[in-house]
């Protein structure tokens, strides 16, 4: 891991909260799948792959050092789920139309995944601007078993939405609106 | 689309990007970003009754 041989920052422990807050609505989408028993739509998953996509750009911070094309692609990723939650957001959008699964606080989760999406670019902008500051601010000395965890807890993640994705859906294309794991159903 | 695939490639991501290995990390990136936007594509089927 190249981290060991810089010192670690309070931009890196930004950095790992970072993907810790990608995390979350990761995480949440699981409970209400595993717990709630809702299927996810192949929209629903993409957004997912956005999100962990974003969440790569700090897990390179992280592990490859502090890179401005690493802010780029938490940027890119965050961008791409925000359109694909917008295009679910609009096809739900017409009065007298209840959504697709559940709400949580009075939002649908494509809706929350637009917030987050949002809320991950206005993160981001603030951390590059005191990315400049970084140089000045004294090295903080992150244990690096705490970066190792991090990235095993999200490779855990991927794993899990992986073999989800395999039981749901099989080799080919997901249905449109799932309500049984197509691989446990035979 | 093998939506399968997608997580598939991410979970090369992680793993390459944990075995320290940065230029294929970077190849496999690029790689998933291509195959979401493909399959974004492919699904956007439905067309939208709105206009702005």
């Amino acid at each position: 891991m190249k981290t060991k041989t810089h010192p670690t920052t309070f931009v890196h422990l930004v950095n790992i909260v970072g993907l810790l807050g990608v995390c979350v609505p990761l995480v949440v989408a699981f409970y209400y799948q595993l717990v709630m028993d809702e299927l996810p739509c192949p929209l629903c998953l993409l957004q997912r792959i956005g999100l962990i996509i974003a969440g790569f750009g700090f897990l390179f911070n992280v592990y490859f050092g502090l890179r401005n094309l690493h802010y780029g692609m938490v940027i890119i990723g965050s961008v791409l789920t925000g359109i694909m939650a917008s295009r679910q957001v609009f096809l739900h959008i017409m009065p007298g139309d209840t959504g697709y699964g559940s709400a949580f606080l009075g939002l649908h989760f494509y809706t929350w995944s637009l917030v987050t999406s949002v809320v991950i670019i206005v993160a981001t902008a603030v951390v590059l601007a005191i990315s400049d500051m970084n140089a000045s601010i004294r090295p903080l000395n992150i244990p690096p078993a705490l970066f190792r965890i991090v990235g095993w807890g999200f490779l855990l993640l991927i794993a899990a939405n992986l073999v989800s994705t395999v039981l749901e859906c099989g080799g080919g294309q997901c249905a449109d609106n799932p309500i049984i794991y197509e691989l446990l159903s035979k | 689309m093998f939506m399968f695939l997608l997580f598939f490639i991410a979970l090369g991501v992680v793993l390459t990007a944990i075995t320290g290995k940065d230029k294929t990390s970077y190849i496999l990136w690029a790689a998933l970003l291509i195959v979401t936007v493909l399959s974004f594509i492919h699904h956007v089927t439905d067309p939208l009754n709105l206009s702005f």
